[in-house]
């Protein structure tokens, strides 16, 4: 009896077709990753560009035996049958000849990955919890002030919030007022696939010590998403897909509501949370179009409005302050094209309305920041060994704000990247940026990367660099507090980091790091009241390890990450705030054709809430535990999605901020009609 | 704090600590009546939304210091910004003023937890005593509740206040109290004399704004008060209403950026805390600060019966010290407590 249903699962399990999401790399042969090739899917020319790594992401279902067409002036084009779900790495001989169609063979090697893909696809999330994307990122942690309507700000490896950078599109999302961002202001359907960049120097203008969450809003299906969950929850998303070989386009409208009530124990205690409602209303648009095989255009378009109850702390609870905020992103980039050369035109705008009020204190305070931010970058290739990158930005930040004034800052950024590639195994790559700004001191950051390609499918990227950070307008202008004569902090980095590739479908990633950091800014308590100081020195040392399995014999995907720090307050001689020495995450799925069962479990270790004497306030450790099960049933000739969520399933009490507990148990029903 | 707090959170952590600050920096509480043997009790704030306040016993006889007493006793933090302490028939009542609620203390033996009087959003300030009745300053609720201390869970009688009152003092029939900040949250200028017997506002006195400790001596009521302009310079004042004739003086000290806070009577003088000392209060209501009476930076609270006056003081983190001078001003003892030492209760029955 066991035996025949043994039998019987092995052929279910064998039987299923398999498909995938596809991700790959662009690269040269026995040369450095292919930016701006167009990847496209003969079957629905769904299609894609490389990033500057040469990776690509079809967020498309496919099915082994379909064909990927490669295209980049200067390279032969190629045709790539797709054999296997998983990683592809696909090459282009540099020869300028006209289209003609090969088959080639995936095959791994000489590629260094500059970046770490994360993905809610794997557990089939409905997308309504940013949450289930980014605790998969080893080493990052989340802190909310509570619910839906809490302030949720990500930092990487026990650093500030501030030394994190939150990229969309290509356009930096930090707020210059506070060097930070409320990722809750980005819808969470947007963080469907996050990377994870631990360097890139032309980024790197003010601000990265810890790392880069790039999140990817490409959605590329039409669908209509409507949930009903706990604690009020209503949310109604509608996306709108268009595309040929040459253009695609997404517009995405979406609502979200939420009661947000809960209760808690505390101090012995239970409370009701209250007054904390969450209301999102939110569009973006973007689309891409190849002009000729040496123009590319791509614009793309985001806003949000928010309203929402601050409950405040548990045991100071607000029932009337109320918070709006309203973001809107835009961003155009021209790409033009040569034989050798690239060069990127990008110019956006980043702009929030944020309005509080608390009638219990008076309060009613309004901050309106501007950013506009225009870059020049320049990319040639003088041989196969050999490439460089110059960029060239200005940006301007204005600030209108109740509290800080109007301050205005102009920054202006330069720099050039070097690529050298010694062998085919061993590459250089020094950068340096150098930047010059209205408010605060010129400021350089500079890196080195030795890049090995080992045996087989083992790389290793050795770097060592050097970064900075300005003070925010916030810690120059507020009133009061706000200090003009601020310093720069300054970091050092030293980073090793490796990953593998079985044949068989296992993936390892590590990540080393070490970072010490001077002058960091902390806002501390005076005589009447905070201030930013120039007082902190820190050292981080942190190990991030990433395993991910999935075979296309196995209906099964595993991914495993983990992170153990070690951080230090040199002043204090104590371990840092909100740095647990051990966090980790585990994401199981099982798929079968018609449905499929997820689960993601994640630890967060004890975290220091505030120092105190004799002991600190310590936020207890917490493992919380996200099931998902996903049915697909076809409905008038198009697939139905049927998800149902249960995030924190066995009812934690937990708190990512001190005096901010989180909701217990949240069921949330989901269906996505695709069409 | 590292700037964890986003936009929205500094601006709430910020304009709120300004009015926290304004009202509580200096509380010293100075209970006539016996504590316990050998022991006087700090109140530290804690950092505000860090609900790190801290009550600690000390005694001078053997330097011995004890504590944080309610997190030994509970397993629980004492909560938000710890803001006075009250002495009463063998109960201490300790106001935690961002956690909306007085804890009581049963210290007639062993000193042990006995209960909680929630104040939900009230904001509570300072508690004295008339009677068997409690009167507590509430903020938020521009208000005086008045408890029976036989039944604190009974319902509270409300005194209200045209504005946010702050310190208390019971003299004779008469409740005074400080309006340290107005209803709209601009500094008040007022001290209102209030009848206990029907709760009715009889006086008001104008003082220079903001004002906070009082203290009763030699027959006049001493008022000091601390204020702030648009851009948060801060400005101190002292005032001295007669009882008898209800004549105020006022002294309006202009700027200053030193601590400028409570008053304390010590051997029979009258003094007021600064950040570098404890200077006396002249006839005309200026500082004797050229020759003070302790020279000692980073001052926050005091206390002082008898030869021997507590000092507290702060870098506004945990661990603070709070030192023991002799009457000479020389240092005789040092304690080590949690952090912002706001409030000190002692008696000059207690240690001998």
């Amino acid at each position: 009896m066991y035996k025949s249903l043994f039998h019987l699962t092995l052929l279910i399990t064998f039987s299923a077709p398999i498909s995938a999401q596809i991700q790959g790399f662009v690269l040269q042969i026995d040369g450095p990753p292919i930016e701006y090739a167009s990847i496209q899917h003969s079957n629905s020319e769904s299609w894609t560009l490389s990033s500057s790594t040469g990776y690509f992401y079809l967020p498309i279902s496919l099915v082994i035996g379909d064909s990927l067409v490669v295209n980049r002036i200067g390279y032969k084009s190629t045709i790539h049958r797709i054999s296997h779900p998983g990683t592809l790495f696909l090459k282009l001989s540099p020869e300028p000849i006209k289209m003609s169609a090969i088959t080639v063979k995936a095959k791994r090697s000489n590629v260094f990955l500059h970046e770490k893909d994360y993905s809610s696809k794997m557990l089939k999330a409905d997308g309504f919890n940013s949450q289930t994307t980014l605790n998969a990122v080893p080493g990052l942690i989340i802190r909310n002030t509570g619910g839906m309507a809490g302030n949720r700000s990500v930092s990487l490896f026990g650093g500030s919030t501030a030394h994190t950078k939150i990229i969309y599109d290509d356009i930096e999302l930090t707020n210059p007022q506070n060097g930070e961002l409320d990722i809750s202001m980005i819808p969470s359907v947007f963080f469907d696939r996050i990377r994870i960049h631990h360097r890139d120097p032309f980024i790197n203008r003010s601000g990265i010590m810890n790392g880069i969450v790039r999140i990817d809003p490409w959605q590329e299906k039409s669908n209509i998403t409507v949930s009903r969950g706990s604690f009020g929850f209503q949310a109604l998303h509608l996306n709108r897909h268009l595309g040929q070989h040459i253009w695609s386009a997404d517009f995405n409208f979406g609502l979200v509501n939420d009661s947000g009530d809960y209760s808690v124990r505390w101090d012995g205690k239970t409370a009701r949370r209250k007054n904390n409602w969450f209301r999102q209303r939110y569009w973006s648009g973007r689309t891409q179009k190849i002009f000729t095989d040496r123009l590319i255009l791509s614009l793309s378009l985001m806003n949000s409005i928010q309203t929402r109850g601050v409950a405040g702390q548990i045991w100071s609870p607000s029932n009337k302050a109320k918070r709006s905020d309203h973001f809107l992103i835009t961003g155009i980039s021209i790409v033009y094209l040569t034989r050798k050369s690239s060069f990127k035109l990008i110019g956006s705008s980043r702009i929030t309305e944020e309005s509080y009020s608390n009638p219990d204190y008076a309060i009613n305070s309004s901050h309106d920041v501007k950013v506009y931010d225009f870059s020049f970058h320049v990319k040639h290739s003088y041989s196969q060994r050999f490439d460089s990158q110059g960029l060239f930005a200005f940006k301007q930040e204005n600030l209108f704000s109740t509290d800080a004034g109007n301050p205005t800052d102009k920054i202006i950024n330069f720099g050039v990247n070097i690529n050298y590639h010694v062998t085919p195994w061993l590459s250089i790559n020094p950068a340096i940026m150098n930047q010059r700004t209205r408010l605060s001191d010129h400021q350089s950051s500079g890196q080195i990367n030795l890049k090995f390609s080992g045996y087989n499918t083992f790389e290793l990227i050795m770097s060592s660099g050097y970064g900075f950070r300005n003070p925010t307008l916030n810690d120059k202008y507020w009133n009061p507090g706000g200090n003009e004569d601020l310093e720069t902090e300054k970091a050092e980095k030293l980073s090793l980091e490796a990953s593998w590739s079985s044949q068989f479908g296992l993936d390892l990633f590590m990540t080393m790091n070490q970072v010490k950091a001077r002058n960091l800014i902390q806002w501390i308590p005076g005589s009447e009241f905070w201030h930013p100081v120039n007082i902190a020195r820190t050292r981080t040392n942190s190990l991030g390890l990433t395993a991910h399995f999935s075979n296309k014999l196995l209906p099964v995907q595993i991914q495993a990450s983990m992170a153990i720090l070690d951080t230090r307050d040199i002043q204090k001689k104590q371990s840092l705030r909100y740095a647990p020495k051990i966090s980790g995450n585990i994401d199981l799925s099982f798929q079968q054709q018609m449905y499929s069962i997820a689960i993601q479990i994640h630890h967060t270790g004890d975290q220091i809430a505030t120092y105190d004497w004799p002991d600190n306030v310590i936020l207890e450790k917490a493992t919380i535990t996200t099931l998902i099960l996903s049915y697909y049933p076809s409905f008038l000739n198009k697939q139905l999605n049927v998800v149902l969520t249960a995030e924190n399933l066995f009812d934690r009490q937990y708190q990512s901020v001190y005096g901010y507990p989180e909701p217990g148990r949240r069921i949330r029903i989901t269906m996505t009609y695709n069409f | 704090m590292s700037k964890k707090f986003t936009l929205i959170s500094i601006t709430i952590l910020l304009l709120q600590l300004q009015f926290m600050i304004s009202g509580c920096t200096f509380f010293l509480e100075s209970d006539e009546s016996l504590v316990r043997n050998n022991q006087i009790f700090v109140l530290c704030e804690g950092n505000f939304g860090y609900s790190n306040a801290s009550l600690w016993s000390i005694d001078p006889n053997d330097e011995h210091v004890s504590g944080p007493i309610y997190r030994e006793l509970t397993d629980n933090l004492l909560g938000d910004v710890g803001q006075s302490i009250t002495y009463h028939d063998n109960k201490l009542y300790v106001v935690v003023n961002n956690s909306h609620v007085i804890r009581v203390f049963n210290i007639s033996g062993d000193i042990s937890f006995d209960t909680n009087i929630e104040l939900p959003n009230a904001s509570p300030r300072f508690l004295t005593i008339n009677e068997n009745y409690g009167y507590v300053s509430c903020w938020n609720l521009n208000a005086i509740l008045k408890f029976d201390l036989n039944n604190i869970s009974g319902t509270p009688d409300t005194i209200p206040i045209p504005g946010k009152p702050e310190e208390m003092l019971i003299d004779g029939n008469n409740l005074y109290v400080s309006l340290v900040l107005k209803q709209d949250w601009t500094s008040g200028d007022q001290v209102l004399k209030i009848s206990l017997d029907d709760h009715n506002i009889e006086r008001s006195f104008p003082v220079v704004p903001g004002p906070g400790s009082l203290v009763v001596h030699k027959g006049n009521l001493y008022v000091s008060s601390t204020y702030y302009d648009e851009t948060w310079n801060k400005y101190a004042g002292l005032s001295r209403i007669h009882l008898n004739s209800n004549i105020v003086d006022s002294k309006d000290l202009g700027p200053t950026t030193e601590l400028v806070g409570d008053l304390i009577i010590f051997q029979d003088h009258l003094y007021r805390i600064n950040g570098t000392g404890i200077a006396e209060v002249q006839q005309d209501l200026s500082l004797q600060t050229s020759n003070q009476f302790i020279d000692k930076s980073n001052g926050y609270s005091a206390v002082g019966f008898d030869d021997m006056l507590f000092f507290g003081t702060t870098d506004f983190a945990a661990p603070d010290t709070v030192y023991l001078y002799n009457d000479r001003g020389d240092i005789s003892a040092e304690f080590q407590i949690g952090g912002l030492p706001g409030s000190m209760l002692a008696s000059s029955e207690s240690v001998d």
